[in-house]
């Protein structure tokens, strides 16, 4: 009878104080915890290195899985990024690594966005036959850096890649003009021509090419004005009519802007 | 010598198949291998390399629970029982009994990564039919034996120097920590030598090679990433060095295992 009592009263305290411990745990702070230096994982975990990496994504993906509404996504995005790196490190070829980063990453702040073109790139690097993680570190590029001259070097990479759709080459060569580089938009739009049998998007191409030699007009008098007066105009009417008779019509799939010194071919 | 050597590891392998810890960690191991069918479902893409991976770590820990938890233990059980004096008063020479334990222990090792190797494999095939090839694109059986001869190769290796520091010390117990910190070293030598390859200076770099000749790199026998492509990545001439230097080390270590036995004081 006494052991009986014993052991209902230690039964009973365990509970109280069992309650009491998950009571306090669900008001503890939602936070990812901090990954170990990776490094020291490589060392530790020898032929666990492709499960340990797997885990942390497994780990990553539960807790972006759970986020609160209204949590404030800048508290998580340094450990975020330090998983990732760890995960891409581990194990390079993992493609689950880049498609969660590219998706919880790169929206949050630029430093995020850059944290996730350099995950990003170490997938480039292991898995050179995925085309859509170039794209991916394009569209970072491009949509949240406004950095025009990586995204369409990585677009290009892209488009270089085996059973990648034709758009992407496409799209480097616009974002190219974008971001000035007027020269190679229309190298690659000739090549992309040169590769093409649909006659529908070779009439694109040509079309699209017709607009980048009147824009390489414009820029060649810029070059010539440069030349002569040792700087550049500072508007586009300064070059007519002495460098060029008028300035092209690149419409209308296009507009001619001239910011900051350089010639971008822009989408309306 | 090699009947006798046999007949030792025929004891051993029994002895062995007798032992419930052993049939522990095959039923842990298989129970593990079946949750592969679960595991696949934490990833979204890559699905058939994320199930490759972790039913080889399965076959890695299955195989590393039999080497520090049973292999570690079975000269010093012999030694604390007096069946080693039983077993020495026959015909049978000491180097000859360390080879015989070598034997028995590698027999079942192998037969564990047997049993485990075609449970991986069909669970592979099972995962493989029931995903659309988009997420499983390629499954090479001789790929998944390359990996899985990789495995054996660097778990005989660890096993040989089982047998080296159970013929150098008494006790299970230091025998476990000895071929655990010499595991350490050996996962962790790699990343060392990584980190200084760039920067330092030649002699740091000799000298880390040749710690690689003693504690060698295991990573080099971690065929994993193949099972999932089509056409080797590796040459076909580093793989064959990469096994005949395991397969070298080993005989050395249980050489060097026999030497010392040999010698060493039984009392």
């Amino acid at each position: 009878m006494k052991s009986a009592l014993w052991l209902a009263s230690v039964m009973t305290a365990y509970a109280c104080v069992f309650l009491l411990q998950e009571s306090s745990a669900t008001h503890e702070k939602y936070e990812l915890s901090p990954t170990l230096p990776v490094q020291m994982q490589q060392a530790t975990l020898g032929y666990f290195q492709q499960l340990g990496a797997e885990m942390l994504h497994i780990k990553s993906a539960v807790f972006l899985g759970g986020t609160p509404s209204g949590i404030d996504h800048e508290s998580y995005v340094d450990n975020l990024a330090d998983h990732f790196d760890a995960a891409a490190t581990l194990h390079p070829k993992l493609l689950d690594t880049y498609y969660l980063a590219e998706s919880s990453l790169s929206w949050i702040n630029s430093d995020s966005v850059r944290r996730a073109n350099h995950v990003l790139g170490k997938g480039i690097e292991a898995r050179p036959d995925q085309w859509v993680l170039s794209f991916f570190a394009g569209f970072n590029s491009f949509y949240y850096l406004k950095e025009h001259d990586a995204a369409a070097e990585h677009l290009q990479r892209a488009a270089a890649v085996e059973g990648a759709p034709r758009w992407v080459g496409h799209l480097a060569s616009v974002i190219a003009g974008r971001g000035g580089d007027i020269y190679g938009g229309l190298i690659w739009l000739r090549a992309m021509l040169a590769d093409e049998e649909d006659p529908e998007v070779r009439e694109f191409y040509e079309n699209d090419i017709r607009m980048f030699e009147n824009a390489l007009t414009v820029q060649q008098a810029l070059e010539q004005y440069e030349q002569r007066h040792g700087a550049l105009p500072s508007n586009l009417d300064q070059l007519v009519p002495e460098f060029v008779p008028a300035i092209p019509d690149v419409g209308p799939d296009f507009i001619l802007a001239y910011e900051d010194q350089s010639l971008r071919m822009m989408r309306p | 010598m090699l009947l006798r050597v046999l007949a030792l590891a025929r004891i051993m392998f029994l002895d062995g198949l007798r032992r419930h810890a052993l049939l522990g960690i095959v039923s842990l191991a298989i129970a593990a291998e079946a949750f592969g069918l679960l595991f696949m479902d934490f990833f979204g893409r890559d699905i058939g390399r994320a199930s490759s991976d972790y039913l080889f770590s399965v076959m890695w820990m299955a195989g590393l629970l039999f080497l520090f938890f049973h292999a570690v233990q079975v000269i010093s059980w012999d030694e604390e029982r007096g069946a080693i004096y039983a077993l020495l008063s026959r015909p049978i020479s000491r180097s000859e009994y360390v080879l015989g334990v070598f034997v028995g222990l590698s027999a079942l090792l192998i037969a564990l990564l047997l049993l485990l190797g075609p449970v991986a494999y069909l669970t592979l095939l099972w995962i493989k039919k029931s995903l659309a090839s988009v997420y499983f694109p390629e499954l090479s059986m001789s790929h998944f034996l390359l990996a899985w001869a990789g495995v054996l190769a660097m778990q005989i290796v660890i096993l040989a120097i089982i047998m080296l520091f159970s013929g150098l010390v008494r006790g299970g117990f230091p025998v476990l920590l000895l071929s655990a910190s010499y595991y350490a070293i050996c996962s962790g030598l790699p990343v060392v030598r990584a980190s200084t390859a760039q920067h330092d200076g030649q002699g740091l770099n000799l000298l880390l090679q040749l710690m690689t000749a003693l504690f060698p790199d295991f990573s080099r026998l971690d065929f994993k990433d193949e099972v999932l492509t089509a056409s080797l990545s590796l040459d076909t001439a580093i793989i064959f060095t990469n096994f005949s230097v395991a397969i070298l080390y080993a005989c050395v270590m249980v050489s060097l295992a026999c030497w010392f036995y040999a010698r060493r004081d039984l009392q």
